[in-house]
């Protein structure tokens, strides 16, 4: 792996609301490397879309970034003002969001809608970077007829070519790192296995690192170099793909992946239990009330990330 | 096993409405001729895109949406056209989990009143004091402590939620249940824990289960059979086996084709197997074979006839010209 794009140290995000204060993103340190895609799974309520939304500076209140730095490219990123975050939102990292029906405007045309992104940071008229630039994004994303589907409103478009035009949106500066959150969850399988190795396609031929975040691990194995698991706004794991996959160490991920390893006529493997809640996380190992493994140890004190062999775990059952 | 529940040749038409004076303009095609048994105490998947017309298939049979041509046979009995006493016994047999037990749990009511009033139905002459005993009989047979008893549905988890839904359906003992996407709302993590206790009650009642879903590995694992629709239409049947390690429609093998999975089951694994495209509007299919815009195969045929069920092997049925070229394996 070549230079670290992205380093995010110790950082704490807390939202703050009547029933307490709801630990979301709890001491967690990552690396993104130039070019590699990062996996990030975990449940819904892990913390995996709330750690998206810092590094792009989207946290509003009642959540805080309460501690820990985002270093992108030398910059920490938690100490620029609004501006100067602006100015590298949608331009140095980009995101691609879940939900096209949500995130494009209904009353704008897909290309003006990628054309903003062309007039806030080249300065460029948006009726140019319709016809220049819009129309040679769409070609990449491979919507067929482009210079006619730029001027498409998002209901005239399905939902694949939609998530089209979400995805130019995020690529069409050709940012350093393209965040996308679960871009294909809302689609059915056959279109979700196309949008996927065209999201691949363009990471490759542009060059940019992606943290791809998604709940589900078969996907993640498919598209990532590396893989990060969260559970209860705590990294518990992070390694490569296959390692993390085949061979995984931290008894959460190897109950995860014990559930979805379906067999012919016999009982489903079952984490016992549900996801704590994060105003009250459990003492200790925030997985210890489900996990099989679990000693006194583990509902005192809280395990440290350690690292073996080029992988790093959260767990006491590894080193010390 | 015999037969418990047939329905032949179901039409679902939803009309759409237009102009300046509302009138009906165009139909969606949502179920369109439909023909699937079901036997005694079996597991029978039904997967396909969203828009494929499943749910609708599901709430058809059910005797929630009357269709619009076809009959439902429950027991031999036409289910629609059934009065009185006989009416309310084969609804009882007909119970549905939904998606979303957030809109199929009443926010008024407490857990106690929601299954109370699927055990007076069941049983009217109980006293107020053996309904509650039933309940807290319930409650623990899905898994759920007697504190539930007395919880408004906001107060419970998503799989928490979803044992109430189950709960419910049990105290009708119905011989069939029709699971609609039964976990797809809740976490990875509790999905295993309410698929084990649906097919333990399943097992328990030897009721049998209509599954519908999308998720192909919960349908490997747990189904007898699989029933796959495109477009309104069932194109491919067969056991659950034969389907996953034979599949003769180009569509089967697409879908089982792009489907992230890390089980241990066979992958099928043809790289000229793509579609192509995107799935066409159930407001105007196209002609002749519907999946002829997307399929890798498809030749002038397929835009001129619709091809008919033919027999694979046994028990085995797909709708395609050209089942000589399967399996995509």
């Amino acid at each position: 792996m070549s230079e670290k794009i992205l380093s995010i140290e110790n950082l704490k995000v807390y939202y703050y609301l009547h029933q307490g204060v709801v630990k979301a993103v709890d001491d967690v340190s990552l690396d993104v490397f130039k070019g590699e895609v990062l996996g990030i799974a975990g449940e819904s309520g892990s913390g995996k879309s709330t750690l998206a939304h810092a590094i792009l500076g989207l946290i509003k209140p009642p959540g805080i970034i309460v501690g820990g730095k985002i270093i992108f490219k030398g910059i920490d990123l938690t100490k620029l003002s609004q501006d100067e975050m602006r100015k590298i939102r949608g331009s140095k990292i980009a995101m691609v969001f879940q939900d096209p029906n949500t995130y494009l405007n209904p009353v704008y045309t897909s290309g003006f809608q990628v054309a903003e992104v062309f007039e806030a940071h080249n300065n460029m008229k948006i009726v140019d970077a319709i016809k220049s630039k819009v129309t040679e994004i769409f070609r990449l994303v491979r919507i067929p007829e482009p210079s006619k589907r730029v001027y498409a409103y998002p209901h005239e478009l399905s939902g694949g070519m939609r998530q089209r035009v979400l995805i130019s949106i995020g690529i069409a500066s050709r940012p350093d790192l393209l965040i996308a959150d679960e871009p294909t969850s809302s689609l059915d399988v056959t279109i979700q296995a196309e949008i996927l190795s065209l999201i691949k396609e363009i990471q490759s031929q542009i060059g940019m690192a992606m943290i791809f975040i998604s709940h589900d691990l078969g996907l993640l194995y498919e598209v990532s170099d590396r893989i990060a698991i969260m559970y209860a706004g705590k990294l518990v794991e992070v390694g490569k793909a296959h390692d993390v996959i085949m061979n995984p160490l931290h008894p959460y991920t190897k109950a995860l992946l014990e559930s979805v390893k379906y067999t012919r006529k016999s009982k489903l493997p079952v984490i016992e239990g549900a996801p704590p809640s994060l105003i009250n996380p459990p003492s200790g190992c925030r997985f210890h009330p489900r996990c099989k493994y679990a000693t006194d140890k583990c509902k005192i004190m809280e395990p440290k990330l350690k690292t073996i062999d080029n992988r790093v775990v959260c767990c006491h059952l590894y080193g010390d | 096993m015999s037969v418990l529940l047939e329905a032949i040749h179901v039409k679902k038409y939803f009309p759409i409405y237009g102009g300046i004076i509302p009138r009906v303009v165009n139909y969606v095609r949502a179920v369109d001729d439909v023909t699937l048994s079901i036997r005694g105490g079996e597991v029978v998947a039904l997967v396909g895109e969203s828009g494929s017309g499943k749910s609708t298939f599901g709430n058809i049979v059910i005797g929630l949406m009357k269709p619009d041509e076809g009959r439902v046979l429950f027991e031999g009995r036409d289910i629609y056209s059934l009065k009185g006493p006989i009416k309310k016994e084969v609804r009882h047999n007909l119970q549905i989990v939904f998606q979303n037990p957030d809109s199929s749990l009443n926010p008024r009511m407490q857990v106690a009143s929601i299954l109370s009033e699927a055990i007076k139905e069941m049983n009217p002459e109980l006293s107020k004091y053996e309904v509650i005993e039933e309940v807290l009989k319930l409650l623990e047979s899905v898994g759920l402590n007697p504190d539930h008893a007395y919880k408004y549905p906001h107060e419970l988890s998503g799989g928490e939620k979803q044992r109430v839904a189950i709960a419910r359906v049990v105290a009708m003992k119905p011989k069939l249940i029709v699971a609609d996407e039964p976990v797809s709302s809740l976490d990875v993590s509790v999905r295993s824990q309410i698929l084990n206790l649906l097919m333990d009650i399943q097992a328990k009642l030897n009721a049998a289960i209509l599954f519908i879903s999308h998720d192909l590995g919960v349908v490997w694992s747990i189904s007898d059979r699989v029933a796959v629709m495109y477009l309104g239409r069932i194109v491919e049947i067969a056991d659950t086996e034969e389907l996953f390690n034979y599949p003769s429609h180009p569509y089967t093998a697409i879908l089982l084709n792009s489907a992230p999975l890390l089980t241990n089951m066979k992958k099928v694994r043809s790289e000229y197997l793509k579609p192509i495209g995107e799935p066409p509007s159930p407001i105007n299919p196209p002609s002749g074979c519907r999946f002829h815009t997307r399929c890798p195969l498809a030749k002038e045929i397929c835009r001129r006839e619709e091809p008919s069920f033919k027999e694979v092997s046994n028990g085995h049925y797909s709708a395609c010209h050209f089942i000589d070229k399967a399996p995509f394996t």
